[in-house]
């Protein structure tokens, strides 16, 4: 099946010549048959170094106090919300592909949207950390929450910070419910193949009793749908809550109405460079090209132009109302984030985020694993730059420049975000393992669907 | 720390000192700097030490010992004591309610000003002006407040020691006792003392006594940077003991020679309430009016930038050759007799001598010139001759009996000391406190003098004796064979004579807390007093000096007051014209950097180097903290191409030491200024010591001739660099700039209506600005809160950026020290600070002004922080404080963010420290000590606000205006902060908040409607007169 993936053109959702058979061989035989690869141990090793890294920092951190980094009075707000919205938004590419997709009956997001998902629910947890973490009392979280106390005392509705807590909790809740949903039908079948009788109860009980009754599936397609409408609100909901965080405050670079839109399309631009950023190594490593094919990888390409040139307007139209506005203290930022003390940030952003992406214009550079791989991980970065514009570069010189100040990251900021990064690739490390990083029951309709109309409209 | 600290020599490589008879080592013996070094070490090289945090497990490891130990010595049968408790308690002490007492603080050289000191069940807590002591108003400096960090400070010495080694009173007086009688007999040859600035008449009449005991022993005297030029001046000119104070309140034109008036001069307080006072103004439909007869001018010539320069309609940076100059050319412009001739001036200066003359020609009798330290003495009594031949001497200048026990110059009293030392003439040194190990002028080498003296075996005699009475085992101590720890002053009884010679008296606050004794212990003692408390001897000297029918009542009225009545020097009326002698030859040739050392504006001559607060007080002008630099115009730096930070090499007066350069606008080109009082060998875990030096030592540049004013000076750059904690860097207001700028050290920042500076000329004729009403979406509501509704109004035309506010909310509200790197990461806790803007061009220093702005919570009735918290820790009280609730903050920050002021603080560590003893008697038990984690701002002082409520209720009155002082308010000395009810119309702050100079900071902006409001600061053009 090596030579498939290559020589059919138009690129196909699913290599041609793949039967229900093949298709469940070849993604449930990684979970069932492989061993532990040497590369597989040696990349959740470095993960797994990074997490004991973000242990450390966490006990560090609870142990002294968020004065371990490099956070100050102007700069209230460091690593640990840049890395909070960029992580919530890497999450969004997931639900994205896995809802709204699904809804709108793209087939080519079957075979991505498993581990896109399963993307999903661990940034999530990585961003759910840094809320917490950069709190000055975490142990006093849950009074962020609504519960009822002895001094009636309720979380305070204006705060955007609640509103966060209420739209990020349902986005791991919901995120965490559609996985698990969609994987009920491929446990059962993981099931029903395994040999070793531990793994049959494990499976057993994951799979809740599925016995591939058409009743069962009609109920599953039913819910599915459901949840995949449920969840598709979510997409603009959360990060239309992460951007109002900043929105609603009045510093200046933060107080502006353009925020919700377009944090939304900025979420979903990095979400699929992280998604491509994981794809082209997992499809190589498992030897998947039969099902993450040229066509997807083209695909998301496009939708990450599309989302790139978006935010790209967004900053535009930024620094043109700062001058339309006639504020002082606007074009003072706007010009502060071009030549001021953070401008290498800016410029790499800019390059990162809106010169690099133009490249996928060009179909041979989307074709082209390499350069889209690096394209990726390029825009990612740019990503991470632009929360880090967003929130440094407007606190360090605000209304009033006697406490100017600037903000460095301490040696605990980077081993945080490193920390995360670890986390997050090592839950990925262990998910590839021991769950199927495709969905078999959505490839085998795939099957069905390409062995139907072999012209699936794009 | 992220620097590497600078290591200092602290003694000149080549002591001039004979090798001593007696040694202790090769090393001492060829007077080998590493044998001095050692000796100022406490440990050995190579002996394990607690130096710094990193070795947390070195020390646990030691307290885990001495644990261990502490078992053992609980072996040990404790004396037998009774405790009694509280059955019948004093009758003043309800707990909960602090007591204030008057008292009066050693302040600016040992001259009293009267504070009263709020004691909380025995306890002082902070320490504020006495209203009715004419040395305070009501106000008091920085450094006075401090004080009460001082007296609870874990680094004072404990404990009596004899070279060395731990000892007691008993023994100190079994031990010193025979001696003393030894010295009787032959009338006291061999003992000297050794004071500082002594103004306390009781201590005065207890030298006599020791005098008379030992009529052949010397009194010498030395205090550091304690205007040793102005003293000389005044012998010189009048050649007995004369003082001279300043009536501002007479004054229209005040010409100011580098003399600082406003800080760190004797009577500052109540010069600058006069001064601010000629310069209070209302601004309403019919225009501008002064308040207190016309507005006052001020010309400053100035070689360092000060609080007066920044007061001054005019000022003119000179280098001190060129005051000098100026100063000659001045008295013979207005016709001095006897003027020393000059050579002509530069344009500028020309102009400035035309425009002085004038006006002081036009305002005789309602005029003064004040000289300064960079002055020499023979320009001094130039300058009162200047004042003699304008008429001011007895209208606005006031000759008066010196205040001190005996004003001698006191650089000659040092020195002849030395030559005693030096001379086997001495036998027993007493110094009562003072450091001049340390900070003695460079060419005496005391330090040398001093052990070679210890160290020294006559061949009659007894072997010499040292002994030192003070509040730390400092360089002297360590010199000396005997350490008697003192006591506080807030811990002894006492006299001080004010700047006018009022008589202040000193009540202990508190027992002493480590059994020190006060000076006046110790010199009755020497006098051969025995049995007598210091409070007796204190009452007997009064009983019998104070002239007063019924002393009982007298005595009582005068320690409740705080002070003796008519105690005031009386006033020379017929003081002759000074008579002149040739001046001194000229300074050294130009062509090097003038060097100028003055006392810290924080931690002054060093005494105060182990007060955190002060050493985290930002500079007025500078804004430094922790540090003391080397200080030049950007100009000069640009010459010499050096930047903030860059380590230099100071060679002069044969003595070079390091330091870093900081750019310093408005700086004389031509000259640096460095600040004394920092690089102490032998200080505490704030003023640092040998190995972790706090700042570099200047002392040994400066001579016994060039003190202030210290000569020529080069300037070596070295490669190495030093990180700076400023709060604020130098920042210049342009409008049009809009995109931030730095050069030369300057920052440009866009003009955002911050701290307006107002033009005379522009006001004239300008029609009162209407105050705009608040903008909201929403109708007004049905009901109105009609109970109180607190405000402030601060006028930054009065503020004169003394810093008296900051301390006050220090150690009112339990800030904590945050230390110099977490300074560096910008997390001070301060809940005020200063802002110190620049308008002008900075390559014109005499273009450049200075403005002020106080900063703290604005109190928003629209506050952008409480819409942001998450968990309404941050919230509006129905009388408008926009109150944070401690026990609910969970630190998100957001509020933080979200206030465009920055005024809020918030706890990134533990800064509070809970677990020093002695630091938990000082906390304000009114308020709460901040944890980890939580925000905090002002709080307009609620607890104040309270306890006026509480009264108010009790009695059934309404509270009545100015009942509240906020602690910012209460402190300062020119009364430009003003707190009061918004719905009580005929109070104070309402009155200025209607004035045509109140603007609301960044209000029309972002419609946060401060609760807070600024008067503008008015710039006064000379040419036009003030009537009004």
């Amino acid at each position: 099946m090596s030579q498939a993936a290559t020589t059919t053109s138009p690129d196909p959702t699913l290599a041609p010549g793949h039967s229900y058979e093949s298709v469940t061989d070849r993604i449930g035989s990684i979970v069932l048959q492989q061993k532990h690869g040497r590369n597989w141990v040696f990349g959740f090793a470095i993960a797994f170094f990074f997490v004991m890294v973000l242990n450390g920092a966490i006990g560090y951190l609870f142990l002294r106090g968020v004065g371990i980094w490099g956070i100050n009075v102007p700069v209230a707000w460091g690593f640990a919300i840049v890395n909070f919205v960029w992580w919530i938004g890497i999450g969004h590419a997931g639900t994205l592909i896995s809802a709204i997709l699904l809804l709108l009956r793209q087939d080519w997001r079957t075979s991505i949207n498993r581990f896109a998902e399963a993307m999903t629910l661990f940034a999530v947890a990585c961003a759910g950390m840094f809320p917490l973490l950069h709190m000055g009392r975490p142990w006093m979280f849950y009074w962020m929450m609504p519960y009822p106390d002895t001094m009636r005392m309720w979380p305070q509705w204006r705060s955007p910070l609640v509103w966060d807590v209420f739209a990020v909790t349902t986005y791991a809740i919901v995120s965490a419910m559609f996985w698990f949903v969609g994987l009920i039908p491929d446990f059962a079948t993981l099931r029903d193949r395994t040999q070793n009788p531990w793994l049959q109860k494990l499976f057993g009980v994951l799979s809740l009793g599925w016995r591939n009754s058409a009743r069962h599936w009609q109920r599953f397609h039913w819910a599915y749908l459901l949840l995949a409408g449920l969840a598709t609100p979510l997409v603009v909901s959360v990060h239309s809550v992460v951007a109002m965080d900043f929105a609603a405050a009045q510093v200046t670079g933060w107080h502006t109405t353009i925020f919700p839109p377009y944090f939304v399309a900025g979420a979903i631009f990095s979400g699929f460079a992280m998604v491509l950023t994981l794809a082209i190594p997992i499809r190589a490593a498992y030897g998947l090209k039969d099902f993450i094919t040229m066509r997807h990888l083209d695909v998301m390409a496009k939708v990450m132009l599309a989302m790139g040139l978006i935010v790209a307007y967004g900053y535009a139209i930024e620094a043109f109302m700062a001058f339309y506005s006639g504020s002082p203290t606007e074009r003072f930022l706007t010009v502060n984030r071009a030549i001021g003390p953070y401008w290498m940030a800016y410029w790499s952003l800019i390059l990162c985020n809106v010169l690099v992406p133009q490249l996928l214009w060009f179909g041979k550079i989307r074709r082209s694993i390499p350069l889209l791989f690096i394209i990726a991980i390029i825009v990612n970065v740019g990503m991470w730059l632009e929360r880090f514009v967003i929130i440094v570069i407007s606190l360090h010189r605000d209304f009033v420049p006697s406490k100017w100040h600037m903000y460095y990251p301490t040696f605990w900021d980077w081993a945080t975000l490193a920390g995360t990064i670890g986390f997050f690739l090592a839950c990925l490390f262990l998910f590839a393992r021991f769950f199927p990083i495709i969905s078999m029951f959505e490839m085998r309709e795939l099957v069905h669907e390409t062995a139907q109309e072999p012209k699936a409209h794009p | 720390m992220s620097h590497q600290p600078i290591q200092l020599r602290i003694l000149p490589a080549t002591p001039s000192r004979t090798a001593p008879k007696v040694w202790r080592s090769l090393d001492e013996q060829g007077g080998r700097d590493q044998f001095y070094e050692s000796l100022y070490r406490e440990f050995p090289p190579n002996a394990s030490e607690l130096t710094d945090s990193q070795s947390r497990r070195d020390f646990l490891k030691l307290a885990g010992a001495s644990v261990a130990l502490a078992g053992l010595a609980s072996c040990t049968r404790q004396p037998e004591t009774r405790l009694v408790p509280y059955v019948h308690p004093p009758e003043e002490i309800i707990p909960g309610k602090p007591l204030f007492y008057a008292s009066c603080a050693p302040s600016d050289g040992g001259r009293g000003v009267g504070v009263l000191v709020e004691s909380h069940e025995g306890r002082p807590t902070k320490i504020e002006g006495n209203p009715l002591h004419p040395a305070s108003l009501g106000a008091t400096d920085a450094q006075t407040q401090a004080a009460i960090l001082d007296l609870y400070d874990p680094d004072r010495s404990q404990s009596y020691t004899r070279n060395g080694a731990v000892s007691t009173w008993d023994g100190f007086v079994g031990s010193v006792s025979p001696v003393l009688e030894q010295l009787a007999a032959d009338g006291g040859a061999g003992l000297c003392i050794l004071t500082t600035t002594l103004t306390c008449p009781t201590q005065g009449d207890l030298l006599q006594k020791v005098l008379q005991r030992f009529p052949k022993a010397s009194w010498h005297q030395w205090s550091a940077a304690d205007h040793h030029q102005r003293r000389a001046g005044l012998l010189r000119a009048y050649d007995k003991p004369v003082d001279i104070t300043y009536d501002f309140s007479k004054a229209d034109v005040i010409v100011s020679l580098d003399c600082d008036f406003l800080s760190q001069f004797p009577g500052a307080l109540t010069y600058a309430r006069n001064f601010i006072d000629r310069r209070r103004i209302r601004f309403d439909q019919s225009g501008l009016h002064a308040l207190n007869g016309p507005v006052n001018r001020l010309y400053v010539m100035e070689t360092t930038p000060s609080l007066a320069g920044a007061m001054a309609e005019h000022h003119l940076p000179l280098t001190p050759s060129q005051l000098r100059d100026f100063t000659f050319t001045l008295a013979g412009a207005l016709g001095v007799p006897n003027a020393p001739p000059t050579a002509a001036l530069p344009p500028r200066q020309q102009a400035m001598i035309q425009l002085l003359t004038q006006r002081l020609t036009q305002s005789r009798g309602k005029c003064m010139v004040l000289a300064g330290e960079t002055l020499d003495e023979y320009s001094h009594a130039l300058v009162h001759q200047i004042n003699h031949h304008l008429g001011n001497m007895g209208h606005t200048v006031l000759p008066r009996q010196s205040v001190e026990v005996q004003q001698v110059n006191q650089v000659q009293s040092l020195s002849a000391l030395v030559a005693k030392l030096q001379s086997e003439r001495c036998q027993m040194l007493l110094i009562l406190e003072g450091n001049p190990a340390y900070d003695a002028p460079g060419d005496l080498h005391f330090a040398d003098v001093l052990k070679t003296f210890t160290l020294s075996r006559p061949r009659q005699g007894p072997p010499p004796l040292a002994i030192h009475l003070s509040l730390y085992q400092d360089e002297t101590s360590f010199l000396c064979n005997w350490h008697i720890p003192a006591a506080h002053w807030l811990e002894s009884w006492g006299d001080l004579r004010a700047f006018d010679g009022t008589v202040g008296l000193t009540q202990p606050l508190i027992a002493p807390l480590y059994d020190g004794k006060s000076a006046i212990d110790l010199l009755a003692f020497f006098a051969g007093i025995v049995g007598k408390s210091d409070y007796e001897i204190l009452r007997d000297y009064w009983k019998e000096h104070l002239q007063t029918g019924d002393f009982e009542s007298a005595w009582r009225l005068a320690l409740q007051q705080g002070h003796l009545p008519n105690s005031t020097s009386p006033l020379i009326n017929d003081l002759p014209p000074a008579s002149l002698a040739a001046p001194a030859p000229p300074p050294a040739p130009a062509g090097q950097m003038e060097l100028i050392l003055r006392p810290d504006p924080c931690i002054g001559d060093g005494r105060q180097a182990n007060n955190g607060w002060l050493q985290e007080l930002p500079k007025p002008l500078t804004k430094l903290t922790w540090d003391n630099a080397v200080l030049l115009s950007p100009a000069d730096a640009k010459r010499l191409n050096v930047e903030n930070g860059q380590v230099v090499k100071v060679a002069a007066n044969g003595s070079t030491i390091q330091g870093p350069v900081w750019l310093f606008p408005g700086h004389a080109d031509g000259c640096i200024t460095i600040h004394l009082g920092y690089g102490r060998a032998k200080s505490g875990r704030a003023g640092g010591d040998f190995k972790n030096q706090v700042g570099f030592n200047a002392y040994p540049l400066a001579t016994t001739s060039a003190l202030t004013s210290a000569g020529p000076a080069t300037l070596t750059p070295t490669g190495q660099h030093m990180e700076l904690a400023c709060t604020q860097l130098h920042q210049l207001i342009d409008p049009k700039h809009l995109a931030s700028q730095t050069t030369n050290g300057v920052q440009t920042i866009p003009d955002r209506d911050l701290a307006p500076l107002e033009e005379w000329s522009e006001l004239v004729g300008k029609a009162l600005p209407a105050h705009s009403k608040p903008l909201s979406l929403f109708p007004a509501p049905e009901h109105q809160w009609d109970g109180h509704a607190w405000g402030m109004s601060i006028d930054t035309g009065a503020c004169i950026g003394c810093n008296a506010c900051v301390m006050a909310c220090q150690s009112e509200n339990n800030s904590p020290v945050v230390g110099k790197e977490q300074v560096l990461m910008g997390r001070q806790m301060h809940w005020i600070r200063i802002d110190r803007y620049y308008r002008g061009d900075p390559a014109d220093p005499q273009q450049l002004r200075t403005i002020f702005q106080p900063l703290m919570c604005m109190h928003c009735e629209t506050a952008p922080c409480e819409l942001v918290c998450p968990v309404a820790a941050t919230s509006h009280s129905k009388e408008g404080l926009n109150e944070m609730t401690y026990n609910r903050c969970v630190g998100t920050r957001y509020c933080s963010n979200n206030c465009p002021y920055k005024v809020r603080r918030f706890n990134f560590f533990q800064y509070s420290d809970l677990n020093t003893a002695s630091y938990k008697l000082m906390h304000n038990p009114n308020v709460t000590v901040r944890a980890r984690g939580v925000m905090e701002k002002c709080t307009y002082c609620v607890q104040r606000i309270n306890e006026a409520r509480i009264a108010s209720k009790v009695s059934d009155q309404p509270i009545p205006d100015g009942a509240i002082l906020t602690a910012c308010q209460q402190v300062c000395p020119t009364q430009a902060i003003v707190f009061g009810d918004l719905h009580d119309p005929p109070a104070k702050v309402n009155r200025l908040k209607a004035d045509g100079l109140s603007y609301a900071m960044l209000d029309e902006q972002l419609n946060t409607r401060p609760r807070t409001t600024y008067l503008k600061r008015v710039r006064w053009a000379d040419a036009q007169s003030s009537e009004g």
